[in-house]
């Protein structure tokens, strides 16, 4: 048992510990501290399975963004009555009903697929060179390069892929940039106060 | 298995006092303990395997759990809260159970030597959605300020003006 599976399992649970919070506790801020855990935790799942960069935007987007606002809604909105708001035990019975069927499947389909993978693993054995995905290639990525693909170790999987998937994402990227533009906005418009 | 004194006096009852009674009592401990092993053979085994699941190495099916596991109570937090901002925490966690399985298929540290499905292309993605998970909720508390201001609750089943 090696260190990355020991800090697996401690994320793991947190991650589940977390979720598990907002989804129990009738309490909205106490939602909110278990969807801090939760996004933590994640963050650092996502820096055990190589994605640094990814792990930091996580922390600093979802726990350092998305949770200050939603705090900010939550008191924002705050009155002593609301803030607690209790589910009734039909609606347990209705979600658990929802719930149980939804997880079965998908814990199946994961289930599928590590044995479908250990089966092809054993299949192909042949060693390439080690790719590790570096913030470097996210930012070439989204202006439109992929030295990973188009560059001169990528000469197997150039073959695989066709053109397409080898322009990178700089039409996603100026998408996304301008929807962030019309979403600030469009939200700042809806949050006006209201004149009267 | 049932208590052995209680099976015992079924077998006498059954069949008698008599000569038979020494043997069928040999038989009856002989399988009283048969299944006391089996039990114990049974825990074993399944400690066993629970520990062999911690002590494997992590692959990507362990993410994929994970991953499920936060989707699906993103789900119920989704369906149970009435709260409108409590609904808005339930899509983090769905967006986020989903961000796990692109970053795991994505992984270089979970498929040995670039057998990765999505080397590049998970993470480009997960980022995504977390930029429109971002934006995602600075519109959706805008719009609960408003539902707010409108009706003094954040309770969704207040606002039923539109349904018929």
């Amino acid at each position: 048992m090696d260190a990355i599976a020991v800090f697996f399992w401690l994320l793991a649970a947190l991650a589940v510990a977390g979720a598990l919070l907002v989804v129990i506790t009738p309490h909205i801020v106490h939602a909110a501290v278990g969807l801090i855990l939760a996004l933590s935790a994640v963050a650092g799942l996502f820096f055990l399975a190589g994605a640094e960069f990814l792990g930091a935007m996580q922390i600093m987007i979802y726990v350092g963004g998305t949770v200050v606002l939603l705090a900010f809604g939550v008191m924002l909105t705050a009155r002593l009555t609301f803030v607690r708001m209790r589910t009734t035990a039909d609606q347990w019975v209705i979600a658990i009903l929802l719930a149980a069927p939804l997880a079965t499947i998908l814990l199946q389909s994961a289930w599928a697929y590590g044995h479908l993978k250990s089966a092809q693993l054993s299949l192909e054995t042949k060693a390439t060179k080690a790719e590790v995905v570096s913030a470097t290639d996210l930012g070439l990525a989204l202006v439109g390069v992929r030295p990973q693909v188009d560059g001169v170790n990528g000469s197997e999987r150039q073959s695989a892929l066709d053109q397409t998937t080898r322009d990178g994402y700089i039409l996603p990227f100026e998408l996304v940039s301008l929807h962030l533009v019309v979403v600030m906005v469009g939200a700042a418009y809806l949050a006006r106060r209201r004149m009267e | 298995m049932p208590d052995g004194e209680w099976n015992e006096s079924v077998w006498l009852a059954r069949y008698g006092f008599g000569v038979e009674y020494e043997q069928s009592r040999q038989i009856l401990t002989q399988e009283i303990e048969q299944s006391r092993t089996y039990e114990r053979n049974h825990w074993n085994m399944m400690a066993t395997m629970l520990l062999a699941g911690i002590l494997s190495p992590i692959t990507v099916t362990h993410y994929l759990v994970v991953g499920i596991i936060l989707f699906v109570c993103g789900i119920v937090c989704l369906v149970v809260k009435r709260n409108i901002i409590a609904m808005l925490i339930g899509v983090e966690l769905i967006l986020n159970g989903a961000n796990i399985n692109l970053v795991a298929f994505s992984s270089p540290q979970l498929f040995p030597l670039g057998t990765a499905p999505l080397l590049l292309d998970g993470q480009v993605f997960a980022l995504f959605v977390m930029i429109l998970a971002a934006a995602e909720a600075a519109v959706a508390l805008a719009i609960a300020l408003q539902f707010y201001s409108r009706f003094g609750t954040v309770d969704v089943d207040q606002g039923g003006q539109l349904s018929g």
